[in-house]
């Protein structure tokens, strides 16, 4: 299904269409899920904000003006609620410039990300990244999305967003070479 | 190497780069093949992401629970519908008022009448219930045993048939005073009583 299938059924759901809002969710419902799930690592509070979410859709689908994918306005929608349920739960700072120095870029990550068994290794790092980082790096490499598209979803300059992915990875970097210098201690 | 195509390169690898900026990154990579390395660690990592396993999105119970709450939502903000709703509620109450009624007049009667059957000399349709006085023994009849002469024998020692016959044809009787000499003219009557068992059991005032 396209994206400007996505658009009829919101002009469907704005006219109160309940098989178009059912048929609207089941095309997203599984990706976004995922999506806010790898923000709160909590399954309950995930399906509250994709209902949540949703029903957003159906409140607000006449607000949708075409001027970017429906995707886009989907998982701007999800991000802002995730990232408001994360801020109630523990006020966090959102700091660029607090990074650590990266160590040097040898392929020692690489190697070790190569390798299957490293599996659990890459799910830990993913789980040590800022919000902001994972959600960059979450809405990249998961969703393929332009760092445009992205910059509208977590509502920042585009610039912003290349920098949070360039940190993401680099820090993933840091943690894979981490965990490795332990498993060779 | 910039920093500039190092911020490019992971949507380079995920396909979204187009244009100048994906030329840009293309001659960065022809002039300095160091950054191969950099692209297939970003591929690995791409795929890790890309492979993550998560718990089952909700699927079709995730759709009820949402059209549960685009109906609250609807009925919330159409005034008909809430006037319904309303009423409904108000017919709901109704109705349990009138359960609620029902349960205390039930109970009033069982206050009032309760005390007024206890007080009254009423008999059970299946006739007046047996008191069991003395103490009770276990016996079985002869086969060819007369009522009338079991009745004669019963009423010499003022016995009563106060349970029985079980599956064996056992009787209980209860025997209210001089239970020794009962028993021996039980044990006596061998045409009548085939066997007597007793184990100084009770009943009775």
């Amino acid at each position: 299904m396209s994206d400007s299938d996505g658009a009829e059924l919101l002009r469907k759901i704005s006219d109160g269409d309940e098989k178009a809002m059912a048929d609207f969710y089941r095309l997203f419902e599984n990706r976004l899920y995922k999506f806010i799930l790898s923000k709160l690592n909590d399954s309950f509070e995930a399906s509250d904000i994709l209902n949540e979410t949703f029903l957003d859709v159906w409140r607000k689908a006449d607000t949708f003006e075409g001027r970017s994918k429906v995707s886009t306005w989907l998982f701007g929608i999800a991000y802002y609620k995730t990232m408001d349920r994360l801020r109630k739960k523990k006020p966090m700072l959102i700091d660029e410039e607090n990074f650590p120095e990266i160590i040097d870029e040898s392929d020692d990550a690489l190697v070790c990300l190569l390798s299957d068994e490293r599996g659990d290794h890459v799910k830990h790092c993913l789980e040590t990244l800022k919000e902001a980082h994972r959600a960059v790096m979450q809405l990249s490499f998961f969703e393929d999305m332009t760092y445009g598209e992205i910059a509208k979803i977590v509502d920042c300059p585009e610039g912003t967003v290349k920098t949070r992915m360039f940190h993401a990875k680099e820090a993933m970097k840091h943690c894979l070479q981490g965990r490795m210098q332990g498993d060779v201690a | 190497m910039s920093q500039d195509v190092h911020e490019l390169l992971p949507f380079y690898v995920n396909g979204s780069l187009e244009g100048e900026e994906k030329a840009l990154v293309e001659k960065a990579i022809k002039d300095n093949p160091s950054l191969e390395n950099e692209i297939k660690f970003l591929e690995k990592l791409r795929g890790k992401v890309q492979t993550q396993e998560f718990e089952n999105s909700p699927g079709e119970l995730g759709l009820k629970r949402l059209q549960k709450s685009i109906a609250e939502e609807k009925l919330k903000n159409d005034p008909i519908a809430r006037a319904q709703s309303k009423i409904t509620r108000e017919q709901n109450w109704g109705w349990r008022a009138a359960a609620i009624a029902a349960c205390l007049l039930l109970m009033l009667q069982t206050v009032v009448i309760f005390p007024i059957w206890q007080n009254a000399d009423l008999t059970a349709a299946g006739g007046p219930a047996v008191h069991a006085e003395g103490r009770i023994v276990n016996v079985t009849f002869a086969p060819d045993a007369q009522e009338e002469n079991i009745r004669n024998l019963l009423l010499a020692i003022e016995a009563s048939i106060v349970d029985g016959p079980s599956a064996l044809g056992v009787y209980q009787l209860s025997i209210p005073k001089e239970f020794e000499a009962a028993i021996e003219k039980l044990e006596a009557h061998k045409n009548l009583i085939e066997s007597v068992d007793y184990d100084g059991q009770k009943v009775g005032p």
